[in-house]
């Protein structure tokens, strides 16, 4: 038998075991994949008839509940980069009021759900491909052997690293090892908080390879930090959504997170008997299948050629 | 709620009127007919609703088939027409369909349409009939194709439907009359508001309508408190939405001794 929750935003009835399942669904990836599923589950939620503008506003209260308990954890194990993290919060801030207003004219222009399946489409593919070959070289290569550098030879910078040291107030994080200019931080927060506003995620797909691949930092500071960005990035596009918008679902948060919670103890054992690589390649399948099916979604003549402008 | 008796004063000049017109054997006897019961007459959409029966027994002539149809309130609706640009599916423009019913869900005893859909048309059941003149400042053609689209969208979230041969009858007292009985079911997605219930009695390419009766969807318990907090207070709703995601989500942390993720 079916036990249906009504959801006074989204104005629909689900099925609670759906909303559980879903939540379980991205929770378990979670913890298999140490991501947050934002961009998992807002297609999903469309795919089940829940308006895309309430999708993406639910999902970050979602993610709100689902961040703070890791991002406590790390704070107690010393993984967290208060300076950096502040940073990356500022800009984090002012990128999502702006994407949340952002997504208030597009609505109003009606193309609030275009714009959000066409960023998805883009951030899927761009993230889906190069983890699949990065991990599917890694799989086939043979391990690299280092070759010491003559006496007196020094390796030659990269063109990011001169332009880092180009740019201007530079400042000192200790607990990350790194000296970079503060603008960095706040842009690439402001990015990633502009496309939680968007998409309704919390960023840390593309946090993560930011802070490892352009601010260089140690991987178990990332994850604590990634998180504490996250965490406040999410809480501030939640509370503007709720705001300007009347978007957030809390009813539809709330049985997401529940799943979403118990699911992921699930996936994080499973995880431990799993190669990384193997792990980053299941996780590009996954990203590209459902990068698959919106693309489909803008290119296939849709069933019906009205729709209701900016949800319902 | 139990209706029985409903024939005060004003409903025999009109039900006489309604049976004078389809010329039924019924004229002298128009006491008789009416609703007997509907139930509920208010429907409450609480946490766990998922659309809702109602139940409606009446009595009608015996040479009649007879209607129920739910009409939801008026409403300028705005959607948006999606059409093709640069190989990608996209919004082009705003259509208003003015004065149009939110709701509009038919039952009928007998198949109407069986002749190809005329009788639905004569009888002003069809839902060409009750989105007329809802489009100005277009061609005939284009119209008709958004009017269809309009039907499709209304379709897929079950506030358009028409099902026929839904209402059982049977004859009582010497066929002058039949006890009619149908289960008519609300989707899930109604919204709240005031709607209406009418009887409508046709035959050979004509009805009227017996009697119409109101109908109140509204929002109750949780739902209610939460739709009125978001739309009237977003701010604390957000905060508190907030809130207690933070104290799920820790809570359920503690209990699955969790790391999270991110």
């Amino acid at each position: 038998m079916d036990f249906f929750v009504y959801l006074p935003i989204a104005v629909n009835s689900v099925p609670i075991l759906l909303l559980l399942g879903l939540g379980g669904l991205v929770g378990f990836l979670s913890g298999l994949f140490g991501v947050g599923g934002g961009w998992l589950l807002t297609p999903l939620l469309i795919m089940i008839g829940i308006p895309p503008t309430v999708a993406t506003a639910s999902d970050s209260a979602q993610i709100v509940g689902a961040s703070s308990s890791g991002t406590y954890a790390h704070y107690r194990m010393g993984n967290v980069d208060f300076k950096m993290g502040l940073f990356l919060l500022v800009g984090g801030l002012i990128g999502g009021s702006f994407g949340v207003h952002l997504v208030k004219v597009l609505r109003a222009l009606g193309n609030a759900d275009l714009v959000i399946n066409v960023t998805y489409v883009a951030m899927l593919g761009i993230i889906g491909v190069y983890m699949f070959m990065e991990s599917l070289g890694n799989l086939k290569k043979t391990p690299r052997v280092e070759v010491p550098l003559a006496s007196g030879q020094q390796k030659t910078p990269s063109l990011y690293a001169r332009f880092m040291l180009r740019l201007p107030w530079r400042v000192n994080f200790e607990k990350s090892g790194v000296e970079i200019s503060l603008l960095l931080p706040l842009i690439l927060g402001g990015f990633v908080g502009l496309l939680a506003a968007i998409m309704g995620v919390g960023g840390g797909f593309v946090m993560v390879p930011i802070m490892v691949y352009l601010l260089r930092m140690p991987m178990h500071v990332v994850v604590g930090t990634s998180l504490f960005q996250i965490f406040f990035t999410c809480v501030n596009v939640a509370i503007q959504q709720a705001y300007v918008n009347h978007t957030v679902d809390f009813i539809l948060a709330l049985f997401l997170l529940i799943g979403s919670s118990i699911f992921a103890q699930v996936g994080a054992r499973i995880n431990k008997r799993l190669k990384g690589d193997q792990i980053k390649i299941l996780l590009a399948v996954i990203i590209l299948v459902v990068m698959v099916r919106m693309l489909s979604g803008l290119i296939l003549p849709p069933s019906l050629l009205l729709s209701y402008s900016g949800g319902h | 709620m139990k209706r029985s008796g409903y024939f005060g004063l004003g409903f025999l000049p009109l039900l006489c009127m309604g049976i004078g017109v389809l010329g039924g054997e019924a004229w002298g006897q128009a006491a008789y007919l009416g609703v007997e019961i509907i139930e509920p007459t208010q429907i409450e959409v609480g946490s766990f609703f998922h659309g809702r029966d109602i139940k409606v027994r009446a009595i009608c002539p015996g040479d009649c088939q007879l209607a129920l149809r739910i009409l939801g309130p008026r409403e300028d609706l705005t959607l948006m027409r999606k059409a093709r640009v640069g190989g990608i599916w996209m919004n082009v423009e705003q259509v208003t369909f003015a004065n149009i019913p939110k709701v509009y869900l038919l039952w009928t005893s007998g198949k109407p349409s069986g002749d190809g859909g005329r009788s639905l048309k004569e009888l002003k059941f069809d839902y060409s009939s009750v989105v007329a003149d809802c489009l100005r400042g277009q061609t005939q053609e284009q119209n008709h194709f958004l009017i269809q689209e309009l039907v499709k969208l209304k379709e897929h979230d079950n506030l358009y439907n028409i099902s026929e041969g839904t209402i059982r009858t049977r004859p009582l007292e010497k066929g002058f009359f039949s006890q009619a009985e149908a289960l008519l079911h609300l989707p899930a997605k109604i919204y709240p508001g005031s709607y209406s219930l009418e009887l409508i009695a046709f035959k050979e390419g004509k009805s009227t309508l017996l009697r119409s009766y109101p109908l109140k969807v509204q929002l109750a318990g949780l739902p209610a408190a939460l739709s009125r907090l978001a739309n009237e207070n977003g701010l604390l709703y957000g905060l508190l939405a907030v809130g207690i995601a933070v104290l799920c989500g820790l809570v359920m942390g503690i209990f699955f001794s969790s790391r999270g993720g991110h």
